[in-house]
């Protein structure tokens, strides 16, 4: 009931600022753009995997949700739309990648940003499962790793996944099973010695 | 105990076999199975190494991915920046695009006005000695050559576009109005980049829109300086219709 309450109230601000946003507000314009670049930022980087063009993309979809603020529905969550703006810009620069070089958008990735005390795994067995997993992820699909990436990263439920993505809910639930299946196969080779004793313990 | 995952069931008496348990691993990690079934899946979880195992991979992965701080983040100016850029005229990629649609649509609605007025003028070809008109004015059964491009003082002669025959190739002028708009749509796209150079390659197509109206006047005065591929086609045979 708290979490409910708790939404409402946030669904309630959102609204305000939006119609704030609307009349060209600069302050609420910084309040959404603040309350949403973070996570929007940590998304679409971990889909085109580079910070730049990362940044450039993050910043076109501010641009593009406030230019269109006038047919945003307020039905809908301001971060699902969001996302779904980043979604397409992620995908237009995905393809257009892979048009000029050739080649999936996985192989062009930029080197792992080590964790320097941020993560809370700090040993090298633990970087070299970190490393394996986040490799299996750029390795998926555009549309499977936006789903992982949304699912578990994001916490985003199916549903709202579906409304990013603009696909059924069966679609996005398929896309996840087939990422998990790659995330197992993925893990699989070292699950006799990082994981070996946890998975074996776990449950 | 035969337990391993995918290669035959286990079925205990009490509980549900390997591949039960697996058909409920996605429904499971998506938070969506019933209390029933979740603690049926969680007791054959202690039984079954296999599944344990499968389960604890993918639920390894997925605590790594959510937890996970590794990315690099945003500066503190960004929103700054977003905010500037968003004030900003002609630098800002939506202004931009709405800029871009009303200068096209400007120079497209020219293009049409300018077609419009065009179409009574067909530049004449010749081939091989013969006079051919390729966009010939047709009332009824007659066909009518003009050298001056004038239809005043022609009886019996319209010079509307729609009451051509819907076969007719289009005239040289109407394929290189075309192209223009196809030229200058790529030069305003090319020219989004430099917000200074927009106005400049607008220039130049104006001035090339300019140079297809002269032709259509005179074109053996025109065709020297508008750069058309297509120039040197007219002196071959048998690219024009006889008509």
């Amino acid at each position: 009931m708290t979490d409910q309450r708790s939404d409402q109230v946030d669904r309630t601000e959102e609204r305000r600022l939006i119609r704030k946003a609307r009349a060209g507000d600069t302050a609420a314009l910084r309040a959404l753009v603040d309350g949403h670049k973070d996570r929007l930022f940590s998304f679409i980087f971990r889909m085109v995997r580079n910070h730049h063009d990362a940044e450039e993309i993050c910043q076109d979809a501010f641009l593009k949700a406030f230019s269109s603020l006038d047919s945003y529905s307020t039905q809908y969550r301001f971060s699902t739309w969001l996302f779904t703006i980043g979604y397409r810009i992620c995908l237009n620069n995905l393809r257009r990648k892979k048009a000029l070089t050739g080649e999936a958008s996985a192989h062009s990735i930029e080197s792992q940003v080590t964790s320097d005390g941020q993560s809370p795994l700090e040993s090298e067995d633990a970087a070299r499962l970190r490393d394996r997993i986040w490799e299996a992820v750029d390795r998926l699909a555009p549309a499977q790793r936006a789903s992982v990436l949304l699912f578990y990263r994001q916490e985003q439920s199916c549903q709202d996944i579906a409304k990013v993505l603009q696909v059924p809910v069966a679609t996005v639930k398929s896309h996840l099973h087939r990422a998990r299946a790659r995330l197992r196969d993925a893990l699989e080779p070292i699950a006799g010695t990082e994981l070996g004793e946890w998975c074996n313990q776990a449950g | 105990m035969a337990e391993c995952f995918g290669r035959g069931a286990h079925a205990d008496i009490t509980g549900m076999d390997c591949s039960q348990a697996h058909k409920l691993f996605d429904a499971y990690l998506d938070g969506e199975l019933s209390p029933t079934l979740a603690s049926e899946l969680a007791a054959h979880r202690l039984r079954c190494a296999a599944c344990r195992r499968a389960l604890a991979l993918i639920e390894v992965s997925s605590r790594v991915l959510l937890l996970d701080q590794s990315e690099p983040s945003l500066d503190e100016e960004f929103t700054d920046r977003l905010l500037a850029c968003m004030n900003r005229p002609y630098a800002s990629p939506w202004l931009r695009y709405r800029n871009r649609l009303v200068v096209f649509g400007s120079l497209a609605t020219a293009a049409v006005v300018a077609l419009a007025f065009l179409a009574p003028f067909s530049p004449e070809r010749h081939v091989a000695g013969n006079k051919v008109t390729r966009d010939p004015l047709i009332v009824g059964d007659r066909s009518h050559e003009h050298r001056d491009f004038s239809v005043q003082g022609t009886p019996g002669v319209r010079s509307s576009v729609a009451e051509r025959q819907p076969a007719e190739s289009p005239s040289q002028v109407e394929v290189d109005l075309a192209e223009w708009i196809r030229n200058a749509r790529t030069n305003i796209e090319a020219g989004s980049e430099e917000s200074g150079a927009v106005m400049e390659r607008i220039d130049l197509t104006i001035l090339q829109l300019l140079d297809i109206l002269e032709s259509a006047r005179d074109p053996a005065s025109a065709w020297d300086h508008y750069p058309a591929k297509d120039a040197s086609q007219d002196d071959e045979p048998g690219d024009v219709e006889e008509l």
